[in-house]
């Protein structure tokens, strides 16, 4: 009876955690997607942090994630190889690639033989022993002398 | 895909040239994505070329199922990479020199060299910090513009998670930099009145007490 009690006693506490907790994530996900359309806007090019946190002024994390998503889309831009670089690995990769088509493109066999060769000998040895084991079971030398009284 | 792209791919198992053209289109992308990973050009270019000599090696066995070539690009570069980190693991110091450097070449007054390559180097710190799948979705997002889709395919995520992932890295990224000793951003006016400036990155703790 005791449990039932303490068990009715928890109940609004569970319903208020539940509800927090769907709360919580719903609100997680709505600050989700406007990080999301803020990133796509600032990598079209549109600085557009303050319309957002005009927009969504309840949402106070954004106050500190939207000037930092700006800073990386500053600081971070793509980086391209130097021209002899280029010239040289695309050299490299056409003479590799035509060495290659001449010998043709290599097997399954060809690429991964020593892992097949081990897997198989693995796979051989280990059928060997459960025969073994298995004619040692049944033949006669390994059964126990019945009386015949 | 696009069938053209799909139509090279096959046509770049057999032909040379046509992986040639490959190459050129996604050369410049896989370095970038692959630099930012190593924070300098020797080991770059080393990994850039790896990650090609495999693309190279095993083109024959690719297979469309769906997701752009450039994803299995950028998922042989991330493996190159890895490997790469698990290699010099012991000797964690990874200098952020070039990184840094590059950002001089802007022409703005020395001053303000200066100062843009202060935060840049705090910034890419920090980012280094991250655990390495969120470093990988800023170095996608945000040197090669990718969507959140495109991200997904290449991390074998769905878009609702990266959209997710994105959240919780901005949000450690920014307790990295309280760390780091960066007190906050925060979005001024400027003073003629006319836009918000877009960012003002705030000084110091030490200097702001």
């Amino acid at each position: 009876m005791n449990y039932f009690k303490e068990a009715v006693d928890l109940l609004p506490q569970t319903w208020q955690r539940i509800v927090y907790g769907t709360r919580a994530i719903a609100r997680k996900q709505h600050v989700d997607d406007i990080l999301t359309d803020h990133v796509g806007a600032l990598i079209d090019g549109t600085h557009a942090s303050k319309l957002y946190l005009d927009r969504y002024p309840d949402e106070r994390v954004l106050a500190s994630l939207l000037p930092l998503a700006e800073h990386v889309n500053e600081h971070l831009y793509p980086v391209a190889p130097t021209a002899g670089f280029r010239n040289r690995l695309l050299n490299d990769l056409m003479r590799q690639a035509h060495a290659q088509h001449e010998r043709g493109n290599p097997s399954l066999w060809t690429e991964k033989r020593k892992e097949i060769i081990i897997g198989a000998t693995i796979t051989s040895v280990i059928s060997a022993v459960g025969v073994l084991a298995y004619f040692m079971h049944i033949l006669p030398f390994n059964r126990r002398p019945t009386s015949t009284g | 895909m696009t069938e053209s792209e799909e139509a090279l791919v096959e046509r770049a198992k057999v032909d040379p040239d046509a992986f040639g053209m490959l190459y050129q289109q996604y050369v410049e992308r896989i370095y970038s994505y692959i630099y930012y990973r190593v924070s300098n050009h020797h080991d770059a270019e080393d990994l850039t070329a790896r990650t090609f000599q495999q693309a190279l090696k095993h083109i024959g066995r690719y297979v469309n199922k769906g997701v752009p070539f450039s994803a299995w690009l950028y998922r042989i570069a991330h493996n190159s990479v890895a490997n790469w980190h698990r290699a010099h693991s012991r000797h964690r110091f990874i200098s952020l020199d070039d990184l840094v450097m590059m950002s001089s070449r802007s022409k703005s007054a020395p001053d303000t060299i200066t100062e843009r390559n202060e935060e840049r180097a705090a910034l890419l710190r920090a980012i280094r910090q991250l655990p390495e799948d969120r470093q990988q979705l800023l170095i996608l997002k945000f040197t090669e513009r990718l969507s959140n889709r495109e991200i997904g395919q290449i991390m074998g995520r769905t878009e609702g998670a990266i959209k997710s992932l994105y959240h919780r890295t901005l949000l450690a990224l920014r307790d990295e930099l309280e760390e780091e000793g960066f007190a906050s951003f925060e979005l001024l006016h400027s003073d003629n009145g006319d836009e918000p400036s877009p960012l003002t990155f705030l000084a110091h703790k030490e200097e702001g007490d």
